[in-house]
Formats: structure tokens, sequence, C-alpha cells
């Protein structure tokens, strides 16, 4: 089957590079949503900060069936190493409340009650690739959906566990990467109107030479955008830039470090800076397999 | 548009009642369920019930949850007969609770006694599961790992069979694992949410859950299974299904929310209430989630309700794997032409107003509902089916 291109309607990208502790949130939630979140932690703020910027100024009012996908890689590493560390080095239980938010997909049921959704709800995660697989799984449901004007939420949100000098040990990254959490996130569906951008495809290959062999056959046009993911060197992307004939870049990196979800900040970010542009936006794994993802900005 | 049927193809299982399907089903037709105990460490409480995977007393030993993995997947693969061709392109769906935490407890207990530096978590990463299956299969195919509590492998299953029905793949893994682990079972211990005396679901005496923990492997392909082992019944199929999330109530949803899901799923299904042969209900044995979803079930389908069980009291509740898991166990039973009862369940709780089955039920094959609830209020309903 044909995956259709869908539309964005809103797009938020925000990213805190940290050294010593996250970034306090709970001021900028409770003048984001108007109302306190209890018993939240960490992990579900970042997710309610981004994911109510992303509606702030909506182009579409959100229907109560949006639905929502929240890429993590991490998810709640912060509390899962804490509790951990208690109950083996403190030898002591976690507290109720503490063990309740563990679930990854606690995030998504934060947003669907602020935002009064009635509506499907996944947490997905890869260990390369998590935002374009949820993006890509939100495209697929977008595209065979029964509802007449679908829409979803997708989102890529991560955050640190402290020290991180034993979070980049974790992560397999190199003493002193710089490291961010990140919370950027998209309102998609599948109605041409009022959108922001348009998202061509996103795709996944096995090898370089079957990405390139696609993007070369997808006729580009000159003032595309190219926009690497932290998988990919600075080597590659001049490679692929010259084998494409694209001239242009788009890189966020030196704004948004290191976060298992980066590729959601490039995108949203490119949204959010650039009108009547495009953006192929790769991506690559250890296994030298390949995500891209096209954006048209209108 | 559906052009394709997303067959169950082929199963592999780990679980408290053995390694294969004619294991689980003989167990299963006996109507008994025996877990057994577990103390928690540094608790002075009771030791608690819990349905372990036979030959490992304390679950510590290094390389556990790989292992098990290794082998449900392998089953599954040689159950399903796949060809080189098929599993070098196969994609793999894991559902999951804990992932791998039973396997970074035990490295940071290993740590703590041989190392001053020792740190929680050596590695870190929700898809890390899918990636071991991938890499170990050497497929090129696609990873998708669903992190949605309970109902995890059960979003896995309908994700990958969806998939398949629109032609998007031929065929898909879909793995749920849950291995036993100190955090799940402190956690659900502070909670209160477990059961001292056993799982006893819809019961009026009812007073908790009991864990267990087990991988299962369903291998979904577009291609239609031999009929031979299914004697008389067709191959079975994913015939959709739905996931809809309760914003209002974190831990136990309302009946409300869990007839939607049901009504959706029947929705997508294209069936109607009265052509559901007989549910798996997800009935955990906690007060609160079988009132709901017995109450949920009556706005489904009246006060007459299909013929129901729950499988819990047969392999525990099995968390994230319970999707798989519990959808594995089902197929056994009816692939042997039975549904089994409910042990625990004597006493008919006013709450409920249902009484699950208490004798295995003859089973000639039809529509299954699967129901899969899970914390953050997030439900999933299945329907499985034989019919033509």
């Amino acid at each position: 089957m044909m995956e259709q291109p869908l539309y964005i309607y809103g797009a938020a990208a925000h990213v805190w590079p940290v050294e010593e502790g996250p970034p306090e949130l709970k001021a900028q939630i409770d003048a984001a949503w108007g109302k306190r979140f209890r018993r939240v932690n960490h992990f579900i703020e970042l997710a309610l900060i981004g994911a109510k910027s992303c509606l702030s100024s909506p182009r579409k009012p959100l229907p109560l069936d949006c639905d929502i996908y929240l890429a993590t890689e991490q998810g709640n590493v912060a509390d899962v190493a804490k509790i951990t560390e208690s109950l083996f080095k403190r030898l002591e239980s976690p507290m109720p409340l503490e063990f309740l938010n563990v679930p990854n997909n606690m995030a998504g049921f934060y947003l669907a009650q602020g935002l009064g959704l009635h509506s499907s709800n996944l947490t997905i995660a890869h260990r390369a690739f998590p935002f374009e697989t949820a993006l890509d799984i939100a495209m697929f449901n977008i595209t065979i959906s029964r509802k007449t004007d679908p829409r979803a939420l997708v989102g890529g949100v991560e955050e640190c566990a402290y020290p991180l000098n034993l979070h980049r040990m974790r992560m397999g990254l190199a003493a002193g990467t710089p490291l961010a959490e990140g919370s950027s996130w998209l309102y998609i569906g599948s109605a041409r109107e009022t959108a922001l951008a348009r998202c061509e495809w996103v795709k996944l290959f096995h090898d370089r030479n079957s990405l390139l062999a696609f993007l070369q056959s997808q006729d580009l046009p000159s003032s595309t955008f190219l926009s690497i993911g932290y998988g990919m060197s600075e080597s590659q992307l001049n490679e692929f830039a010259s084998i494409l004939g694209l001239g242009n870049h788009y890189d966020c990196r030196a704004i948004a470090p290191y976060h298992d979800t980066y590729s959601a900040y490039a995108i949203a970010s490119f949204i959010a800076d650039k009108r009547g542009q495009t953006l192929v936006h790769v991506n690559r794994d250890p296994q030298d397999r390949y995500a891209a993802v096209r954006i048209s900005t209108m | 548009m559906t052009t394709h049927r997303a067959y169950i193809r082929g199963c592999g299982v780990i679980s408290a009642l053995g390694e294969t399907q004619k294991e689980i089903a003989i167990a299963c037709r006996s109507g008994t369920a025996n877990p057994g105990q577990l103390r928690l460490p540094h608790s002075s409480d009771h030791p608690l019930p819990y349905y372990a995977i036979p030959g490992d007393p304390d679950g510590l030993s290094s390389g556990r949850l790989y292992q098990l993995i290794d082998k449900a997947v392998d089953n599954a693969v040689q159950d399903a007969a796949l060809t080189q061709d098929e599993v070098v392109n196969l994609p793999v769906f894991v559902g999951s609770t804990a992932c791998d935490i039973s396997d970074l407890e035990s490295r940071y207990q290993y740590d703590l006694r041989n190392s001053d530096s020792a740190f929680p978590l050596y590695r870190s990463g929700f898809g890390v599961l899918a990636g071991y299956i991938i890499d170990r299969l050497q497929s090129r195919g696609r990873e998708y790992s669903f992190n949605t509590a309970c109902s995890s492998s059960a979003n896995a299953m309908l994700t990958a069979s969806i998939m398949i029905e629109h032609g998007r793949i031929d065929n898909a893994l879909v793995v749920g694992v849950e291995a036993r682990n100190q955090m799940s079972l402190q956690g659900f211990n502070i909670m209160m949410l477990l059961s001292p005396h056993g799982c006893r679901p819809f019961d009026q005496h009812r007073n908790g859950t009991v864990l267990g923990e087990g991988v299962g492997a369903i291998l979904l392909s577009r291609r239609k299974p031999s009929t031979s082992e299914f004697s008389d019944h067709g191959p079975y199929y994913c015939a959709r299904g739905a996931n809809l999330t309760d914003p209002e109530n974190i831990t136990s949803s309302s009946a409300e929310m869990i007839a939607s899901v049901m009504r959706l799923a029947l929705e997508h299904s294209e069936i109607e209430p009265s052509d559901v042969s007989v549910i798996k209900a997800h009935g955990t044995s906690t007060p609160a989630n079988d009132s709901a979803e017995a109450q949920g079930m009556r706005r489904i389908f009246g006060p007459d309700l299909p013929p129901f069980t729950s499988l819990k009291p047969y392999i525990g509740h099995t968390l994230g794997a319970c999707g798989v898991m519990e959808t594995i166990v089902m197929l056994a039973c009816a692939k042997q032409a039975f549904i089994p009862a409910t042990p625990g369940f004597s006493t008919p709780d006013e709450t409920c107003g249902c009484r699950p089955l208490t004798e295995a039920l003859h089973f000639a094959g039809g529509n299954i509902m699967l129901n899969y609830f899970g914390f953050g209020g997030n439900n999933s309903s299945l329907i499985i089916s034989n019919r033509p």
C-alpha cells in the first residue's frame, strides 16, 4: 500500500542542554497549562511542556480523538535508576507514587488527561530511531484510519539520569559528550487546510546504498536542506550532500546536544524556522542502517 | 482497504505452565492453578504466590532473560516453518513493561558485591530487546518496541496485525517479555495490589493479583498456515482490535472506558456483540479492576455475557507480556477444542454481577475477544477468529 503524505499543523522544538541536574520546569508548566499537575515526575513534565507548546497557537482545534504517539528510548531512566539503587544499595522499596510513574506511558496518560483526549495512546521505543519509528506508525495509522479527519500528536521526549558521567556510560557515549533533555512535538493529520508543513515520507533503509538510491530517485529541489542525526558524521553529511547535489545544511546540533530523539528537535525546529523549503533529515544506527524523513514547509 | 489476514502461523512460549502449547493445554484443561512461593528480599512479609518459570529458583542467573527470549523466538520461528528469506526480512514487535530490568538488576547486584564503583543500569534503552532479537535473527526487518504497561504486547500485536492486513509487511514476530524482577514485585507489593492467597478473578473474596513471568512469541503472517494441527478448526487470525486510553483513571479504568475499547474493537472487526463466542477477560483479581471490567462487559453484551474466563490463575499476571502470553494460552486451548475454566472463582460478587467459566467449555471455534488493560488507563481489546 502507498502511504499518503500527512500534514503538520503545529510544531514545537524544546531542548535543555544539561550538566549538573535537570531543568526546573514546574513554573513553566503551571504557566503553560494554567493548572498544576500533581504527582508527576520529571519525564512527564518534559512531555507536558513540549506537547502544550506544540498546541499553543493551533491552526486546527484539537479533536478529542486525537491519538498520541510518544517516542522515547531512555524513558523514565532517572526514576528507574533511582529505584534500582534504592532496592539494592539501600535495601528500600520504592514509594507507591514513585513506582506508579515508572511505566513510560504515564507521560501519555497525563497528556491525555490534560488535553481531555479519549484516544489511542502509544509509547514507542527504538534503539536508534525512536522518533522516526513513532512518526512512521502515526503516519501509517492516519493513512488507514476510518476517521474523516484523523489527527495525532507525535513527540520525542528524553530525560537524563544524573550524574551525567554515568549516564553517558549507560548510553555508550564518550566521556564529556554534551547531553540534552528534549521534548519536541508535531501535531499532524491528513487534511491539507491550514497546514504549516507536509511530511512526504518516513523511510528506513537496510544500508547506505539503498538510502542513496531512494534519495536520488526523489527529484529533490537543489535548495533542499540536508540535516543529519547524531548517528552520522560530518564527512558523511558532506558526502551525501555532494552525491545528492544539495548545498544547504540544516544543523541544530550546536544548540541541541545529544539526546535520542534529536530528530524530533531538528524536524520541529525546521518547520518553525523555514517557509517554503524542503528538509531531508537522515539518521544512521551503528549497524549502518538509515532512517530518512522528508518535510516540506508551506 | 483491508486486503490480507494476519494469520497466527506459529507460537513459542516459556511460562510457568511449560514450554509447549501442548503442556499449557494439558495444565489448563485440569483447571487447577499452582503458583509457587516467593519471598521478597529484605521483607518481613510472608512469602507471596508467584508464577515462576521452572528451573531457576532465584531467577538471577546470568543471561537468563536472553536465554528465555532465544528459546521462545526460536520455537516460534520453527513452529511457523519460516523460510530463511522470510527470517531475513522479518520485522520484530516487542511489548514489555520491565524490558531488560531483570538483567540490569542482576548485574547491579553482582557489581555491588564485587566493585566499589557499582552504579545502577549499566546500560539503558527500551528498544534493546527488539534490537537484540533483530540482530540475533540477522534480520533486515524493522524493529518496534511498545511500552504501554500491561497492554504493551497487545499493542505490539495489534500494530503488527494491522500492518499485515494492509499489505505493508508479510510477516511479523510479536514478542511479549516479562522476566522476574524486584522493581515490579516490590512496586506491586508496596501498592498493595498483590494477593497473599492467590488469584481469584471476579470472585467476591478476591484480594489482589499474582504476578508471573514469561516470554511469548507469535508469528503473524499473511500466509495461511496449514490447518492440519487445528483438526476441524480453521487457522486463527487477528481480526483487528482497538486501543484507547482512559484519561481519568491511572490504575483502574472505568467501566465506561472499558466498554468503549471493546465497542471500538468490535466495530473495527466488523462484528456484532452477538458474534463474540468467548471472552478472555483481563481479570487481574484486584477488586477494582474486575468490578470495572465486569460492568464494562455488561454494557456491551447485556446481562447475559458470552462465556468468559481469566487466564491469570494459570500463568500469573505477566504484565507487559500478557498480551502475547495469554493469546498463546487461549490459542493452545482453543486448538484442543476447549476454553479453560477460571480457577479460584467460587462466590459471585454483586459488584461484578457475572460468573466466569467454572468448568472447561467445549469450543468449536469462533470469535474470541481478548482484553488487556494497563496502568495509565491504556486499554486494548483484540479479536482473534477462525471464522472463514
